[in-house]
């Protein structure tokens, strides 16, 4: 029961720090005006628009990904392995890059590769991750994992691995200067905005996919706070609401430049983590 | 539906096409968004496929006509193409220039046209929310 409760729990706390985001930043100076929800209005309405043509490629992809992302969502709500969910969400990932590619345009291959960077390099952090945690931990089950860091201070043979996950989340969030242009909201010459195939129903069905998999990333991270459950996930999520606020402060970096952020911030920690583990 | 058509005027992407020209009205909207004018939830967005109308600023030539076409294919259905300033309706002062100057209607079915040399920040956005409020019934 609790499985059930936790699982409705981290898929809706998404959709409301977007929510509390997207107010927060509406009664800032110079900002559009908004309406509380939004983000929620937004998603529904995508779902009444309609995709271009007859594009049965972009739905199946996009139901694809966000299935895989509830599957990692349970699996990490249930505390299953840390490489099982990460698998899982590896699947989700590659669906969202394959359609991409399928689109046959210039602006969703673009995409594709941009996204096939950040695939890389999270994956190496995640796996490189998994292996300082088995060392440090004797396990990667997610829910021992917990119960170790509240009765052993797990944290302080991790933190470096702690803060490469992390990164991680910013990376998938396209936050601070782990932004890779992948929501093709930039600002962009005259004509050369970036899109992919997805728009409309599939675009709200990817929407919902990321919102899903931001959740199974928080719940990640709580499970390595010395605290109880509820309170760690409380704590990460707040972190997370303070990355999308400071965002608005944080100029924009071309995406080569966020791939080598990216690899010395998330796969260097976690190597840094990893050597000091091993060798000290 | 009333309620889909509420949600619709509710969360409004916007996709900024400066077409040409001085640029001014594209500042206007700008500020007409940042304003106090009690119309809310119209942002913007540079992805067309992510926008649901398309505001055409400036005066249109040959080559930003091929452009302006090819973002509007992108947008998905329901979407509203709105003319902004008195350069997309009517060509005002460029009116007889020789690089093949087009009025917004002559490229694209346009929904809501805002007058004026600059037009003003809450008719902008009046004409936006208009325009996404109608563009069931007028079929685009």
């Amino acid at each position: 029961m609790p499985k059930i409760i936790w699982f409705f729990a981290v898929a809706l706390s998404v959709p409301v720090i977007h929510i509390a985001y997207n107010y927060i930043n509406s009664v800032m100076p110079g900002q559009s005006r908004t309406y509380i929800l939004q983000p929620v209005y937004r998603l529904l309405k995508l779902f009444e628009k309609k995709d271009d043509g007859d594009n049965f490629l972009a739905y199946f992809f996009s139901a694809g990904s966000c299935l895989f992302a509830l599957i990692a969502l349970y699996m990490a709500v249930s505390g299953f392995n840390f490489l099982f969910v990460v698998s899982v969400l590896s699947m989700m990932d590659l669906l969202v890059i394959t359609g991409a590619f399928s689109s046959g345009e210039y602006s969703g291959r673009i995409s594709a590769k941009r996204s096939l960077s950040r695939f890389v390099i999270w994956l190496f952090t995640s796996m490189v991750a998994s292996a300082s945690l088995y060392k440090a931990a004797g396990t990667l089950k997610l829910n021992e994992i917990a119960h170790l860091s509240w009765s052993n201070g797990l944290l302080m043979n991790i933190p470096f691995t702690l803060v490469s996950l992390f990164v991680v989340l910013l990376m998938k969030s396209n936050l601070m200067h782990f932004d890779f242009g992948l929501s093709g909201d930039e600002t962009s010459v005259f004509g050369d905005a970036l899109y992919s195939p997805y728009s409309g129903w599939s675009l709200a069905v990817i929407q919902l996919a990321q919102w899903i998999e931001t959740g199974v990333w928080l719940k990640i991270l709580s499970v390595f706070l010395p605290v109880t459950k509820p309170i760690s996930y409380a704590i990460v999520s707040l972190l997370y609401l303070a990355f999308l606020l400071l965002d608005r402060f944080v100029s924009d970096v071309d995406w080569k430049t966020a791939a080598r952020l990216s690899w010395g911030w998330a796969a260097g920690f976690s190597v840094i983590n990893y050597i000091y583990l091993f060798y000290f | 539906m009333k309620w889909l058509n509420k949600i619709r005027t509710r969360s409004i992407s916007v996709f900024v096409v400066q077409a040409g020209g001085c640029r001014d009205c594209a500042l206007q909207f700008s500020m007409a968004l940042s304003g106090n004018s009690g119309i809310k939830g119209i942002t913007v967005t540079g992805n067309p496929k992510h926008a649901d109308c398309l505001l055409i600023c400036g005066c249109i030539n040959e080559k930003s006509r091929e452009k302006i076409l090819e973002i509007y294919e992108k947008i998905p259905y329901p979407k509203a193409v709105i003319a902004a300033g008195a350069c997309t309706c009517s060509g005002s002062l460029f009116r007889r220039a020789d690089n093949g100057l087009y009025t917004a209607e002559e490229v694209l079915p346009v929904n809501s046209w805002i007058r004026g040399c600059t037009p003003g920040t809450t008719e902008m956005l009046e004409a936006i929310r208009r325009a996404m409020e109608n563009v069931r019934d007028t079929g685009h």
